[in-house]
């Protein structure tokens, strides 16, 4: 990629550095120490204790685990699609030549300025199950209460919706950039041939988008398994456990348990899923191209 | 062009590398040497600064503040206090990580349960010797407050206040529905009565729009008043005498469970699946509620909610009440000037309770104020004070934040929720998180 012009590699090499020597220092290297201390006992104070695999073993055998593994997987697998299929959708839909377009974009980004700790606070008072804006409104339309947060069977989709609402700005603007990129020549030269809009939607816009569309999918899919601010500031991980993801539970077991080691385990564990999925989204992307 | 870019970016790396080292070069007792010019001119260089941590949490904390500058303006100890403001969650951590990297406070709020842990991790300093020393008596406090700072035969903290669960209602909805605010529910069937006098439908829509009583399915407040009914059996325990093993799952355990269930679904005078009841208190939908003093300070806010508070009711044999303490705890920081500071500090904070009590509604601990006139004014908090003697902590373990904690996997909390949002009938959850905490004891 730089191997032609080594000349400018070297000067953006030195405007890297800064950023390189952040992040080792203040990310890589705390991230590759939970290693070794997935292996001890340890609760901040003190020495580590080596004791092997039992934080795994005991992470397995935790009865919450399969709840809070399955939590992560239910979320992401929504979020990823919803936020993809919706983000190209509202993309396209933004990108043709409507009145008003101007300002349809910035209230589609708008959400995204504001930080995730916000909108869920927000959207914890719209979901209040029994005064909240949206229980009031189904009421009035003469639908029961749906206990948004509260039901252990929804919250978890209740912050899904709001995730979608959130961050959905962000992949529409990613897309709509690269709609843009794509040349106008093949739309026309498609029409010429007789072409269907839909025909060129789907042989000539998704083919040109792939990358994009890998890139979205990557990002949203290590994003949501990550899942954090949205379960803390909205359910603190409950009810019932229904909405702890695996982030959420490392989180708790560090600092409200002080299982250091414990939590570190969770982290790699963590770390080791997005890793195959992120390889599995890869290597599918591939074969397709193929 | 390239010898300007390399130089522009060397530039960028050295100035990054000059403020880093800049910031990491400050000295660890860095409150002595702060870059703020005020607090330089306020403190002379012989006098003593010491760190505070106020982590007793929004709204209250303004009120400790006030203290914390009433004190750097008046005393005469030599001592400036600089005041770090944190919440109780971050504060139990951060402790850890401080005094690991060896930059603890000199002097932090403590809850009383969190004090077990605290000492067995081996942060916190001895104070038996000293307390004498500034004037500190066990027969000056109430009693179980004074006991409460000792683990075993050693005193770790200088008790602050107490705070016990009472019952507040709201006295324009006890009069809109018929009931005397003047004498508030004492009994199961008073306390029954009232909340249904006052659960009715305002509108005439159909649905109960106003609520007897408000209560959360989630959190700590719940299995604080469910531990609470259990104490108010006679001989009832959390956890068995030597705190080796679960101890509530017994009749008195599951009846007190049921009843709050059936609050909700057989009587049907607390809104279902509610999250927050101090907000609907203040916004009238319930009109009762069950909290500790700490919510005065949020419903005094209010304009037009003309509100009193009672003793919680005595369900069952005898009177009992969930209670904590808000302490003040000394890290082991090995410096003794520091250390006679910070107890300087503690003792002008123990002789300023009823300010605390005054403004943030927590009850003082010490008996000169709780005797005081001025403490007898403050009419809201004589329901608290009459709960003191039959005030129930939890009971003292070293991996309190696990077994009391009030996350959504924590034993007490799964109680509540599977038992409030009907997830399990009450003797499922009491032998689900019987088996819980019996083994986070066994750990």
């Amino acid at each position: 990629m730089f191997g032609k012009k080594r000349i400018n590699f070297g000067s953006a090499g030195w405007f890297l550095l800064p950023y390189f020597l952040i992040y080792f220092v203040f990310f890589f290297l705390p991230a590759i120490s939970i290693v070794p201390m997935s292996f001890t006992e340890w609760s901040i104070i003190g020495t580590p204790k080596f004791i092997g695999l039992e934080n795994y073993t005991s992470i397995f055998s935790d009865r919450y685990f399969v709840k809070t593994l399955s939590n992560t997987f239910i979320y992401t697998i929504l979020v990823t699609v919803i936020l993809t299929v919706f983000g190209l959708l509202l993309a396209i839909l933004l990108n043709q030549k409507l009145r008003g377009r101007g300002i349809a974009r910035t209230i589609v980004i708008m959400p995204y300025v504001i930080s995730s700790a916000v909108a869920g606070i927000l959207w914890r008072w719209m979901f209040e199950r029994n005064f909240g804006i949206i229980n009031t409104y189904l009421q009035q339309i003469g639908l029961p209460f749906v206990g948004w947060l509260s039901d252990p069977n929804i919250a978890l989709y209740s912050i899904v919706i709001m995730n979608i609402w959130w961050s959905v700005g962000f992949n529409t603007v990613t897309f709509l950039a690269a709609i843009q990129g794509i040349p106008e020549e093949l739309y026309q030269a498609a029409q010429v041939d007789g072409a269907s809009p839909f025909q060129s939607f789907l042989y000539i816009t998704i083919p040109q988008l792939k990358p994009i569309i890998l890139y979205v999918t990557i990002l949203c899919a290590a994003n949501s398994f990550q899942m954090f601010d949205e379960a803390y500031v909205m359910t603190q991980g409950g009810p019932l456990g229904s909405t702890t993801t695996l982030v959420y539970k490392s989180y708790t077991e560090a600092f409200k348990s002080f299982r250091l080691g414990y939590s570190a385990a969770l982290s790699v564990i963590t770390c080791a899923i997005i890793i195959i999925i992120t390889l599995v989204q890869m290597k599918a992307n591939k074969r397709n191209d193929t | 062009m390239l010898k300007k870019y390399r130089f522009i970016a060397s530039l960028l790396v050295l100035s990054l590398v000059l403020v880093s080292c800049a910031s990491s070069a400050e000295p660890v007792e860095s409150v002595d040497s702060s870059d703020d010019s005020e607090a330089v001119a306020e403190v002379p260089a012989e006098k003593t600064t010491i760190v505070f941590w106020n982590g007793v949490g929004a709204p209250e904390n303004v009120v400790l503040t006030e203290l914390v500058n009433e004190y750097n303006e008046t005393n005469q100890d030599n001592v400036y206090v600089e005041e770090v403001i944190l919440d109780w969650s971050t504060l139990y951590s951060k402790i850890l990580l401080d005094f690991e990297t060896g930059t603890p406070p000199d002097i932090m709020t403590i809850q009383q349960s969190g004090l077990f842990q605290n000492v067995d991790l081996g942060v916190l300093t001895d104070i038996t010797d000293l307390m004498p020393e500034y004037g500190f008596a066990k027969e000056d406090f109430i009693e179980s407050a004074w006991n409460g700072s000792f683990i075993g035969d050693k005193q770790y903290a200088v008790p602050l206040d107490l705070h016990p669960l009472a019952l507040y209602y709201n006295v324009g909805l006890f009069e809109e529905a018929g009931l005397d605010p003047e004498n508030p529910p004492a009994t199961m069937e008073e306390f029954l009565a009232a909340a249904q006098e006052l659960t009715k439908d305002t509108n005439g829509d159909g649905t109960t729009d106003q609520y007897g009583l408000g209560l959360a399915y989630s959190g700590g407040l719940p299995f604080r008043l469910w531990m609470s009914l259990l104490w108010q059996h006679e001989g009832e325990e959390i956890l068995s005498g030597d705190n080796t093993a679960a101890a509530f799952n017994t009749e008195a355990g599951l009846e007190s469970l049921e009843f709050l269930r059936d609050l909700v679904y057989t009587y049907k005078v607390i809104p279902e699946q509610e999250q927050s009841p101090d907000d609907d208190f203040m916004k009238g939908i319930v009109g009762m509620v069950i909290s500790g003093p700490w919510s005065q300070f949020d419903f005094n806010t209010v304009d037009g909610l003309e509100y009193a508070t009672a003793p919680l009711p005595v369900f069952y044999d005898q009177e009992a009440a969930w209670a904590d303490s808000h302490m003040l705890a000394f890290p082991d920081t090995k410096d003794e000037t520091r250390m006679a500071a910070a107890m300087s500090f503690a003792s002008f904070l123990s002789d300023n309770s009823l300010t605390w009590t005054q403004k943030a509604g927590h009850l003082p601990v010490k008996l000169s104020v709780l005797e005081s006139t001025e403490f007898k004014d403050l009419e809201k908090a004589q329901a608290f004070a009459v709960t003191l003697p039959n005030a129930h902590y939890y009971p003292s373990i070293k991996n309190e934040s696990l077994v009391f904690g009030r996350d959504s996997n924590s034993p007490f909390v799964v109680l509540m929720e599977s038992t409030l949002l009907n997830a399990m009938t009450p003797q499922e959850a009491l032998n689900e998180v019987e088996s819980m905490v019996n083994e986070l004891l066994g750990q």
